[in-house]
């Protein structure tokens, strides 16, 4: 009975869903823009993330590099350049930024391979973290214990680095130059919920510490880091000065990837991201019940961060997110 | 100095009230109220009706949503709920089965054989559970929620949404036996 009502579900006709689509957007188009925007332009946008958090299906490649430079950098979540992001990904552009963070880096205990454990009590054990899971599902537990490492900042180089890249118009701060910066990365716990399509990942981490020396200006940092990610010198500018980088970690997303709004996780506030339908992918207006969109949930609670991510939609993230025990 | 990653809600509470993303709700949300609204009234035409009626309400209306009492969807739901419920008030109970199919009664009987295919059987048995139970199914099994989501939309526990699906499929099952006999 139940597959025979899964299988009379139909998609609305298309030139419905077109005209609907078309009597709502007519309202709300000027809207759509603004709404889409507002995030970023009001720092609310500066998509927050753990280590290990950021991986949308549509973007992880992407968005793991970026991840890789985020918790070096700390740059702030944006609305990325999708070129940019490609160059990056290709490796292209790999050398500029080695060299953007001077290439003084000292690693003083590498990230370890992930390991199998055996339940949440082995996993917290291990991550030294409480860990939360669903109550039934888990078909995979990993941990990935953390590292260390140190940069040396170097002016210069940073300067050399932006030029390289056409930013000529920004101060690099002269601090920079001798600077030591600790970088420690958390333990990362990674369950695998399910397996195929439906297959859903919690990922779960303390954030990570970064360690400046006094005189270097965060901000200051984060406004060549949004240079950096494509903004113009007065959207760095005026987002740089209205994020307060001292507790906010930032995630760029890419402008043609993904779509995130706030959601509510056990009456905490969460972020959810949407990634834009794959290439191949059903093209059609409808997604069906069971769409083929990415779909990441991140919240925050104590100094744990969450991510809950799949090939699922919204609700059935959300719900699974809020069961976690 | 540790830079550290505090609560989101913490600088989520000192930002702007956030806006929804209304074009990746709609592709989400249309096809799921659509099938909700079918197994509820059993009509595609009605269905596509109130599907238009729940979006432009609820575009009318986004000021009133807020993010911290519920989910998008969640409200977006309420919304189609209580259209049903509006579409329904000062009606029978058991919808006729014509008007139900959107059938005129002077079809000829060719015509309604025709349209007797699958769907339209399944919606004629749908037509015959209680309101609570094809609320649940079609939540369920229309819209494709799960039986937590269910619980947020409906105020009812998980257990209770679970019993009333099953309740409902034994009910449906017990009625489309009686239809094919």
């Amino acid at each position: 009975m139940e597959e025979l009502m899964n299988r009379n579900r139909k998609s609305p006709d298309p030139a419905f869903a077109h005209d609907l689509y078309k009597k709502i957007n007519k309202e709300h188009s000027v809207m759509s823009n603004r709404s889409r925007w507002k995030l970023p332009l009001a720092g609310l946008a500066t998509v927050v993330a753990a280590a290990g958090a950021l991986s949308i299906p549509s973007v992880s490649a992407a968005a793991q590099n970026f991840l890789n430079l985020f918790r070096i950098k700390r740059i702030t979540a944006i609305s990325i350049d999708p070129s940019r992001m490609q160059a990056m990904r290709d490796g292209a552009q790999g050398a500029d930024l080695k060299a953007l963070m001077g290439d003084s880096v000292v690693v003083d205990k590498p990230r370890q391979e992930p390991q199998v454990v055996a339940d949440a009590a082995a996993a917290s054990a291990l991550a030294g973290i409480p860990v939360k899971l669903p109550a039934t599902g888990v078909t995979e537990l990993l941990v990935a214990q953390g590292g260390s490492a140190r940069i040396t900042g170097d002016s210069n180089k940073l300067a050399a680095a932006l030029q390289l890249m056409g930013i000529t118009d920004i101060a690099v701060p002269a601090a920079l130059d001798g600077a030591v910066i600790d970088i420690k990365t958390p333990n990362v716990v990674s369950a695998r919920i399910g397996s195929g399509r439906g297959e859903i990942t919690v990922i779960q981490a303390k954030s990570p510490d970064i360690t400046l020396p006094d005189g270097v200006n965060l901000a200051q940092l984060g406004e060549i880091g949004l240079r950096v990610m494509g903004m113009t010198a007065d959207e760095a500018r005026d987002m740089a000065g209205r994020i307060d980088w001292n507790s906010t970690l930032v995630v760029p997303i890419p402008s043609n990837a993904a779509s995130f709004r706030e959601v509510t996780i056990n009456g905490v506030s969460g972020l959810l991201i949407t990634s834009a339908r794959q290439p191949g992918q059903n093209s059609g207006q409808s997604d069906g019940p069971r769409g083929a969109r990415g779909t990441v949930v991140m919240w925050t609670e104590g100094d744990i961060v969450y991510s809950v991510q799949g090939q699922t939609d919204a609700i059935e993230l959300v719900a699974l997110a809020e069961s976690l025990r | 100095m540790a830079v550290r990653v505090n609560k989101l809600g913490a600088w989520l509470g000192r930002a702007e009230a956030p806006s929804v993303d209304w074009e990746a709700v709609y592709s989400e949300n249309l096809p799921r109220v659509f099938n909700y609204l079918r197994y509820r009234v059993g009509d595609d035409a009605l269905a596509q009706d109130l599907t238009s009626t729940v979006f432009e309400k609820a575009w009318r209306n986004r000021e009133r949503y807020r993010a911290d009492l519920a989910a998008f969807s969640t409200w977006l739901f309420s919304i189609a709920r209580n259209a049903t419920a509006d579409h329904f008030r000062g009606r029978p109970p058991e919808t006729p089965l014509n008007e139900a199919l959107g059938m005129s009664a002077d079809e000829s009987p060719e015509r309604v054989a025709e349209r007797r295919d699958e769907a339209a059987r399944l919606m004629r048995a749908m037509i015959k559970l209680s309101t609570n139970e094809r609320d649940v199914l079609a939540l369920k099994h229309g819209a494709g929620l799960n039986n937590r989501a269910i619980a947020a939309i409906t105020g009812l526990s998980e257990s209770n949404v679970s019993t009333l699906a099953q309740r409902g499929l034994a009910h449906l099952r017990a009625i489309w036996q009686q239809q094919g006999a």
